[in-house]
């Protein structure tokens, strides 16, 4: 677990929200794009080693930030996110194996 | 001697995964029990607001820019559906202007009551032969155009005779032309000059076999007589411009300007049937 690779995706995070709620709003047609922070941090997990816990953290991390900018209960996003973090990376552990040169492989 | 009671570090993965998910939830519910999300949040806000007010400004620039760009391409299409639509509107305004010309003829026509001595058929100059002088109407056969059907503008000039005809169109040489020759006099004071007007081609008219003791003048104007029972009576052939007398020739000779202006014809009328006597 590198706390460099967390500050820098956090960072990546932050700025991806921070672009999308407020750089892209004035765009009409871009309003109904789904989140980018989501999307991100859903392809850190998946890319991400299962034993490897960065991907859950950023994903607890980009929760957080969800609920702070929303109205919502804070930490409802959090805890979800943190969760389905823990359920992909138990899936990706269980069925797919990780092989450096050729990626994910789907275990027979 | 080794150590009894709970130890983390020793739980399976799942359960350590499941007690620290359940432990955030704790520390998480208890900010929002205790109040402590408005601070957070606040905190949040007070980090990225700098941050959103310059991305918002620059978003807005940027979407305007890009709006322009969109509402130059939208203009360029809305330019294309107003040409075609200037295109359809001038095609209009081409039909409104030739019904406009031929309710003219017409009125002009009936200034002219036409219409009580000639039975009409309104007909429009299609082209112009290139060989002799002669010019295609769109009127044939079907319409009940026969050949040696006289041919006259609204001013009730006289254009010719019907030469040759189809069943949508028809052929009529110009009184002008080389083998056109009608019996034509000039109106005076005093007496009736009659004579032959003779076409001589390339527009020109020659009003021959006048006697030499008739006194024709220039300015003097040329219409068509009955003799010969070719063309109605008084259609305007055109104005004396010079006389050629000769004592050596038995008859005297007129250069005719035909009053018939090739340029501006448009609207004319094939007279189908005589209601005068001719």
């Amino acid at each position: 677990m590198s706390s460099k690779k967390i500050i820098i995706f956090g960072l990546i995070i932050y700025g991806l929200i921070l672009f999308q709620s407020s750089f892209l709003v004035p765009f009409v047609s871009l309003r109904r794009l789904p989140s980018l922070a989501i999307i991100f941090v859903l392809f850190l997990n998946i890319r991400e080693k299962p034993s490897e816990g960065t991907a859950s953290i950023l994903s607890f991390f980009t929760g957080l930030l969800l609920d702070a900018f929303s109205s919502g209960p804070f930490g409802l996003f959090a805890l979800i996110f943190l969760t389905i973090s823990v359920i992909i990376k138990f899936f990706l552990g269980k069925y797919i194996r990780w092989e450096m040169n050729k990626g994910l492989i789907l275990l027979k | 001697m080794t150590k009894s009671g709970f130890q983390f570090s020793k739980l399976p993965r799942g359960a350590k995964t499941v007690l620290l998910l359940l432990a955030l939830a704790t520390v998480l519910l208890a900010i929002n029990r205790f109040g402590l999300d408005g601070g957070i949040k606040n905190v949040f806000f007070s980090v990225s607001a700098p941050l959103q007010t310059t991305l918002w400004e620059q978003g807005q620039k940027a979407n305007f820019l890009w709006e322009t760009v969109w509402e130059i391409d939208r203009m360029k299409g809305e330019n294309e559906r107003l040409e075609r639509k200037n295109q359809e509107l001038n095609a209009e305004i081409a039909r409104i202007r030739n019904l406009e010309t031929e309710n003219e003829a017409l009125r002009k026509a009936l200034n002219l009551e036409l219409e009580k001595d000639f039975q009409l058929l309104m007909a429009d100059a299609v082209s112009q032969d290139f060989f002799s002088d002669a010019i295609l109407i769109n009127r044939g056969s079907i319409n009940g155009v026969v050949v040696g059907s006289t041919v006259l503008t609204p001013e009730k000039v006289l254009v010719g005779s019907v030469q040759e005809v189809f069943p949508n169109f028809s052929r009529v040489g110009l009184l002008s032309d080389k083998k056109s020759s009608v019996s034509a006099q000039v109106q005076t004071e005093n007496e009736e000059i009659t004579g032959v007007a003779r076409g001589r081609g390339n527009f020109e008219i020659v009003f021959d076999l006048v006697p030499q003791d008739k006194k024709i003048q220039v300015g003097d104007r040329l219409a068509t007589t009955t003799l010969g029972n070719v063309f109605p009576k008084g259609l305007l052939i055109g104005e004396i411009t010079r006389v050629d007398y000769s004592d050596v020739r038995p008859f005297q000779t007129a250069q005719v300007k035909p009053a018939l202006n090739i340029d501006n014809l448009k609207i004319l009328f094939v007279v189908t049937s005589l209601k005068q006597a001719r």
